[in-house]
């Protein structure tokens, strides 16, 4: 579902993210881990070709376009639809003075897809009834799981997200958790995540990439880079997580 | 003397209460409010500062209510350490800390600087020109400015990066000053807080030391909180069940896995026999829980 080889962002001649390898597989979990100013979420905006102002090399390829040399066209056909981003605050790329229901409508339609608002968010634990709500009706956590939701009524293959549940209450970002690990049981969804929350990523991800100032300091699997860290700077910051 | 308790403390924003009733006092050794959105733990912490006035029951500060209290007295007393975005953009490091100071004392900037672990030569710069966890550290320079003897923190760290969060909160520790902690973060509580309440849709459901209450927690509402926390290597979060807060009876039956017909009463918080520690709970079901109760 996604490939990246050799990925390196640069502004103005200085690079902010170097990223040597990354795959991730339908069904699977791979986390990019690091602190801020690390190079993960710009690292996840390369994959969707939106850095702009940015110099971007190597490959990229995202359900099989080849981002970095595809054109508008073919970018948006998988933006939104078959790669979904979900950002920390969904509400706030919500429109405030429309109904949910309406603007699921307005998305599929957009994408010319045909899907039933009320099952795609029913699959995500939420109450149909919440279609008929305005985004400030709704909570930090229901609105999360209802952009999960649009970007698999959308037909989402890939789900990219950057700290998805960090601005969410604790049993709510279990719920979030919980939705996303049965999609990608149930569909087969892969899921790219950029977290600083170790204990998050060492609970749902398969597997791990830590950055930091822009490098890929260590990788491998989840398992193993959590308990047997070979690099200092994983092993600091698995200290330093409470 | 506890420096602060509430007594039967009703709050809220208008006319309508968003706290009922609670009733606790700080303790040495730091004391946590810990709850989730809406839990009415940041409302309380206001009051605990004197910023909103009870709709009922009262703040107690140094045995007398607040509203009777020396403001003087209390204001040096306890000092609010909010988030370092809170910090005036256009002022430098040293004038900000300075302010903060009584007059005739203003060329201690440089040894509370120090005092926080930072490098008094950033005095002469903004805050934009410092770190997340900087600034941080400069807000807490200013609460100590005072010498208090109560700091209410806010989600002191929430904003920061784990590293840096893991030096402030060594920081906190080792100040002289005690603690009204406010925050989501169990992890957080456990390293600051001797003793802990548990708030949830404006009650105290559970309170007692902090160690023991989340090794055995006696109220639901406290187990559903530490198991939907992630821990390094451990399994999965525990997502629980999503309802809104019961309008009567207990508040929190509606998502309760272990309520039964009695919840429709509300319970009254009562101190459980037979622990090694006091502990107070508002639960039905608390010895059930405690002897290993699940969901049927």
């Amino acid at each position: 579902m996604i490939e990246v080889r050799d990925l390196r962002v640069r502004y103005g001649g200085r690079s902010v993210a170097h990223v040597p390898e990354l795959d991730v597989a339908a069904g699977e979990c791979v986390a990019v881990v690091g602190e801020s100013g690390s190079g993960k979420s710009t690292t996840l905006m390369a994959l969707l070709g939106l850095t702009e102002n940015a110099e971007v090399t190597g490959q990229v390829r995202v359900c099989g376009v080849d981002v970095l040399r595809a054109g508008p066209r073919e970018l948006r056909a998988i933006r939104g639809a078959r790669a979904a981003l979900v950002m920390q605050s969904p509400q706030a790329a919500l429109s405030p003075t429309t109904r949910l229901g309406t603007l699921m409508r307005r998305a599929l339609k957009l994408h010319g897809v045909t899907a039933d608002p009320a099952e795609a968010v029913e699959a995500v634990m939420l109450d149909r009834a919440i279609l008929r709500r305005y985004p400030h009706e709704i909570s930090g956590g229901q609105a999360q799981r209802f952009a999960i939701a649009l970007a698999v009524a959308l037909g989402a293959e890939v789900i990219l997200a950057d700290e998805p549940t960090s601005a969410l209450d604790v049993t709510v970002q279990a719920e979030v958790i919980g939705v996303l690990g049965r999609l990608r049981a149930e569909r087969g969804l892969a899921l790219l995540l950029v977290s600083h929350d170790l204990a998050l990523v060492s609970a749902v991800a398969d597997r791990v990439l830590v950055m930091r100032a822009g490098e890929v300091v260590e990788s491998g699997p989840c398992a193993r880079v959590l308990s047997e860290p070979s690099h200092p700077y994983t092993r600091e910051l698995l200290e330093a997580t409470p | 003397m506890t420096i602060l308790a509430a007594r039967d403390l009703v709050l809220g924003y208008g006319r309508r209460p968003v706290v009922h009733g609670v009733t606790l006092e700080l303790t040495e050794g730091g004391t946590g409010l810990i709850g989730e959105s809406g839990s009415g733990k940041t409302t309380l912490a206001r009051a605990f500062l004197g910023l909103l006035k009870p709709l009922g029951g009262q703040v107690v500060y140094a045995g007398r209510d607040l509203r009777q209290a020396d403001r003087r007295a209390f204001r040096r007393d306890v000092q609010p350490v909010f988030q370092g975005e809170s910090l005036d953009p256009r002022m430098r490091i040293g004038a900000s800390v300075a302010e903060a100071l009584p007059r005739g004392a203003r060329d201690r900037v440089g040894a509370l600087l120090e005092q926080v672990g930072l490098d008094p030569e950033l005095a002469a710069r903004r805050p934009h020109e410092l770190s997340g966890g900087q600034r941080q550290r400069v807000v807490i320079a200013r609460a100590l400015a005072v010498e208090p003897r109560l700091l209410v923190l806010d989600e002191p760290t929430s904003a920061l990066d784990v590293t840096v969060q893991a030096r402030i909160l060594d920081l906190l520790a080792g100040l002289a000053a005690d603690r009204l902690l406010i925050t989501h973060n169990l992890a957080v509580v456990e390293r600051l807080c001797r003793t802990s309440h548990v708030l949830f849709a404006g009650r105290v459901v559970e309170s007692g030391e902090t160690a023991d209450l989340l090794r055995a927690p006696a109220h639901p509402y406290t187990k559903a909180l530490r198991d939907a926390v992630p821990t390094l290597g451990g399994p999965p979060p525990e997502p629980g069940r999503s309802a809104p807060a019961a309008e009567s009876g207990c508040p929190f039956r509606l998502r309760c896995p272990l309520a039964v017909p009695a919840c429709e009463e509300l319970p009254e918080p009562r101190v459980l026999a037979g622990r090694p520690r006091p502990r107070t709970v508002a639960c039905h079901r608390a010895e059930d829980l405690l002897g290993g109760a699940t969901a049927p």
